[in-house]
């Protein structure tokens, strides 16, 4: 086959992958220094040309300026630091937990293993109106189960205090069996002969695993780490479905509030500014999935 | 959750067991939660009752006007199989091509499709949004089925590389030996040995687009809504119509939780069948 | 048919920066079998898979009979492979493995059916051929490989370590049937291995390669008694020659303690000597070489007795009756036509 005729391969999955992924990056890089008003006008305008003289020239970052005043960018930072950082410890420690105890036979265990996949094939959506339903004090779940105790449920939705714990109980429900699956592969290829060996020097077993085991398995738990922490970020239809980013914001996470401002509010110039507050640590957090997963030469 | 040998073997035991049974039930009960739900009439919902006789008027209800579950089940299935039958061949071409080929600057290439896969859905649907109303394709099941591809085609592509790779390239040496073309060694090889792959690559992929929330909920309004959204959408109104959703979120489950059984091979093995050595 | 031969002429192969094969200069006569010998890393599979089509040289021509092939595609040389790893289809089944090649040439229905079940009767695996390659064992597999090169008639085989994942007792019998089948086919084949016995048996010729290099092309017995260089010589032979760092003074050789008495030789000075352990012959006194014996290893045909010299270790064979205890005093002699020198700073041999 002709060296020229091998690139006609990836031709195909790369002109999607820029139409898909890197036109739109470039647009909306492009419009956080514009303004658009959907409702207003049917093109964006650049906050700043030359025209307009170089003393005026800060005008193009009129946008992120407005970020830095906006009391509401703040608490989305906020909320998303909760979320990412409680979703992430609860879903990998979980995730470690029941890949341990998973690595043992025993009763239960071939049925838990068999339902694992079932949360990660939920869709998320459907996911935050089941949280929803079960939360609702009137006629979820929980007060199905405490009716017979006598007593009411509490609104949880409707708190601020509790309500952004319902939301994390729903992604880490939906992501922690997914991060077992990856650690039990990983925990499968840890060399039996060099456990053995450490417990005929003596070893118990905890150290077993913290000197054998553990380091083994560090590489996918790091991984495990960084590609929960982005999909936290990515965090959406759970929360537009469970909360709508309620109640008083406090779950607004930002992929939420950019989503707010640029299709409720239609001021697309300041939603793709705000997009770069999650742009960014993607962008992190992609260079070390990368760095994690890629560190052999070959692609 | 470590083992405990000898004297506390039984305690231990035992909590190992509580544990398991705990997290089958975590697991099991919001999906009952949902499917009961589903098939229960409003007074049952209402009181609450555990034990109850099944109906099957909800999703009767929910295939009528107003909600038109059937139409939105039809969109969900068409986009979902659009996507996923332009992305798997674009994408075990491109993984072919990866693990087989010395290409230069695949290495780039393959990292350039990585990091696209981090790209946040809610960035990805800003200039659609606007493309898409000046193209007119908005709400339209093509569109929406164009745009589907950013979420999976990636994706696709890793997994069948990593799933090619591991085909011995061995075989294919002796298919050129024995003197097959390129594109035989694809179809007589390749393909058979690989089709385990494809497959639970389609099938994953098709998961991801069915389940699919934002976009469809950003590029549709009425015409091509898919079932998600159209879940959503019933939520305006609370505490009424949860039998409702419950119907519909059964009809929305069910289809993936057929598919898991078939994926859940995947991630519990993940091995090549055939022998080589 | 009349029998190809194969020819290198000045091929080198680089991989980026690195050399793995130096200017090869190989002829393959017309139906000789030639086995490429030595260890991992020499380029002994690189010259094979140049041969095949699998790689291509970065200098230099290779030719198939009197073509120069350089340029024409692996699947249009008409050689037939045998792989390490056997390389079958895993979702074909041993039928449908054996006749691949010749469905892809068109020959197909009856003709192929029978020419199948010919070669597969050959490697005597008639009874299995609605089998899938997962259901047999690794001897099978093998002969299926081979079914396949054998079931039509290529210009040459190439074998790449074909038996070397078979467990030792299979090996010895696969030796003798492929070296059975040579004489009934007589077609040019280019062996690979790293296995000195299947070298010894199976070829008419043996090139011993090291680090990109030919050390030596000759028929196994010469590659054996009158080796052209240091690694030949330390490479044939198990277990291998002994060495000693002396140098030639007086007619005799000497190193430490050790003084030998040695035929005509014209060279003076530094220089290594080596001797076979067979050769070596033990005494509790009067030999070239005081020692000391370190470890005795009864093999049941004979005793292998390890010796410290104060040069190093010795290992000589011995009869299989001789037991000796640790730390006995013994001497060791060689006669000195069986003795081996080589210029310590080239590694060549001193034949004069």
């Amino acid at each position: 086959m002709q060296r020229a005729s091998r690139y006609l391969f990836v031709v195909p999955a790369l002109l999607v992958v820029l139409a898909t992924a890197f036109w739109p990056l470039a647009r909306a890089l492009a419009l956080a220094f514009q303004d658009w008003q959907l409702a207003r006008s049917d093109a964006p305008a650049w906050l700043w040309t030359p025209a307009d003289g170089l003393e005026n020239a800060r005008d193009l970052a009129l946008n992120f300026e407005r970020m830095l005043e906006d009391p509401l960018v703040w608490n989305s930072i906020k909320a998303t630091l909760f979320f990412t950082v409680t979703s992430v410890v609860l879903a990998v420690a979980i995730g470690l937990a029941l890949a341990m105890l998973l690595s043992r036979g025993g009763p239960g265990k071939a049925l838990l293993r068999a339902i694992l996949i079932l949360p990660f094939v939920m869709s998320p959506a459907l996911i935050g109106v089941s949280w929803r339903f079960m939360f609702n004090p009137e006629h979820g779940l929980f007060s199905a189960l405490g009716r017979p105790f006598g007593g009411a449920m509490t609104d949880a939705l409707g708190s601020e205090l509790l309500a952004p714990w319902v939301v994390v109980s729903a992604d880490v429900w939906h992501w922690a069996p997914y991060v077992t699956l990856m650690i039990m592969a990983a925990l499968a290829t840890v060399p039996q002969d060099a456990r053995e060996a450490a417990a005929i020097d003596g070893a118990r077993p905890w150290q077993v695993f913290r000197d054998i085991t553990l380091p083994h398995i560090a590489p996918t738990l790091a991984v495990a780490t960084v590609l929960k922490c982005i999909f936290a970020l990515k965090a959406f239809d759970l929360i537009y479905t469970i909360t709508g980013g309620g109640p008083g914001n406090v779950t607004q996470v930002l992929s939420h509030y950019i989503y707010f401002q640029g299709f409720k509010y239609f001021d697309l110039g300041y939603s793709a500014a705000l997009a770069f507050l999650l742009i960014v640590p993607m962008a992190v957090l992609a260079w070390m999935y990368i760095r994690l997963s890629y560190r052999e030469a070959a692609a | 959750m470590s083992a405990d040998p000898g004297n506390r073997l039984v305690s231990g035991r035992a909590l190992e067991t509580t544990a398991t049974l705990l997290a089958c039930a975590v697991i099991i009960v919001p999906i009952y939660w949902i499917l009961s739900n589903g098939f229960k009439s409003l007074v049952d919902v209402f009181a609450l009752k555990w034990v109850f006789t099944p109906t099957l008027e909800n999703f009767q209800r929910i295939f009528a006007a107003p909600f038109d579950i059937g139409q939105k089940l039809l969109n969900s299935a068409i986009v979902s199989l659009l996507a996923v039958a332009i992305a798997i061949p674009v994408a075990t071409l491109a993984a072919y091509a990866f693990s087989r080929f010395a290409l230069r600057g695949a290495r780039a290439l393959v990292l350039a499709i990585v990091f696209s896969q981090f790209i946040p859905p809610v960035v990805i649907v800003l200039p659609y949004f606007v493309l898409f109303r000046d193209l007119g394709l908005y709400d339209t099941r093509i569109g929406l089925a164009l745009i589907e591809l950013a979420l999976v085609t990636p994706f696709a592509v890793l997994m069948l590389k990593s799933y090619i790779d591991q085909i011995p390239r061995e075989i294919e040496e002796a298919a050129v030996m024995d003197g097959a073309t390129r594109l035989r060694i694809i179809a007589d090889i390749v393909a058979p040995l690989a089709a385990p792959g494809i497959i639970t690559a389609a099938l994953l992929c098709f998961i991801l687009t069915w389940n699919d929330f934002l976009f469809a909920l950003i590029l549709t309004s009425k015409d091509a809504v898919t079932l998600p959204v159209g879940l959503a959408m019933f939520g305006g109104e609370e505490g009424v119509l949860w039998h409702l959703i419950s119907a519909g979120g059964t009809l929305l489950m069910i289809p993936m939780l057929v598919l898991s059984i078939r994926i859940q091979k995947y991630y519990l093995e993940g091995t090549l069948a055939g022998a080589n050595k | 048919m009349t029998a190809t031969p194969i020819r290198l002429e000045g091929v080198t192969k680089s991989f980026g920066t690195t050399r793995v094969l130096e200017t090869l200069t190989l002829t393959v006569n017309p139906g000789e079998f030639m086995v490429l010998l030595g260890p991992s890393g020499c380029g002994k599979t690189t010259t094979m898979r140049i041969v095949a089509g699998l790689e291509s040289a970065s200098s230099g021509d290779v030719y198939l009979g009197e073509r120069r092939v350089n340029d024409l595609p692996a699947r249009e040389r008409n050689i037939a492979m045998v792989f390490q790893n056997y390389g079958l289809y895993p979702h074909m089944t041993i039928a449908e493995n054996i006749g691949y090649p010749l469905k892809l040439r068109g020959v197909d229905g009856a003709a192929r059916v029978e020419q199948v079940k010919r070669a597969a009767d050959r490697v005597e695996l008639g009874p299995y051929l609605e089998r899938k390659p997962r259901e047999l064992s690794g001897g099978q597999r093998q002969r299926v490989a081979l079914a396949r090169a054998l079931v039509r008639e290529p210009v040459a085989f190439l074998m790449d370590e074909p038996l070397s994942n078979l467990d030792a007792k299979l090996r010895g019998a696969m030796r003798s049937e492929l070296k059975h089948l040579h004489h009934e086919l007589g077609t040019t084949t280019l062996y690979v291995t790293h296995d000195q016995v299947e070298a010894m048996t199976l070829g008419a010729r043996v090139a011993v390669m090291n680090q990109g290099r030919v050390m030596q092309l000759d028929e196994p017995s010469r590659v054996y008694a009158d080796p052209a260089n240091l690694f030949v010589a330390g490479f044939m032979g198990s277990p291998p020659m002994n060495f000693m760092r002396g140098e030639i003074a007086e007619g005799r050789f000497q190193a430490a303690e050790a003084r030998i008495a040695i035929g005509a030789l014209a060279h003076r000075g530094a220089c290594i000597a080596g001797f076979r352990p067979e050769d070596a012959t033990l005494a509790t006194s009067g030999g070239a070489i005081p020692s000391r014996v370190f470890a005795v290893e009864p093999l049941g045909d004979s005793t292998l007795v390890t010796l410290a010299c104060a040069f190093g270790r010795v290992v000589a064979r011995a009869p299989k009756d001789a037991r000796f205890a640790i730390d006995t005093p013994l001497t060791i002699d060689v006669p000195p036509n069986r003795l081996f020198f080589f210029d310590p700073t080239t590694e060549a041999r001193i034949r004069s």
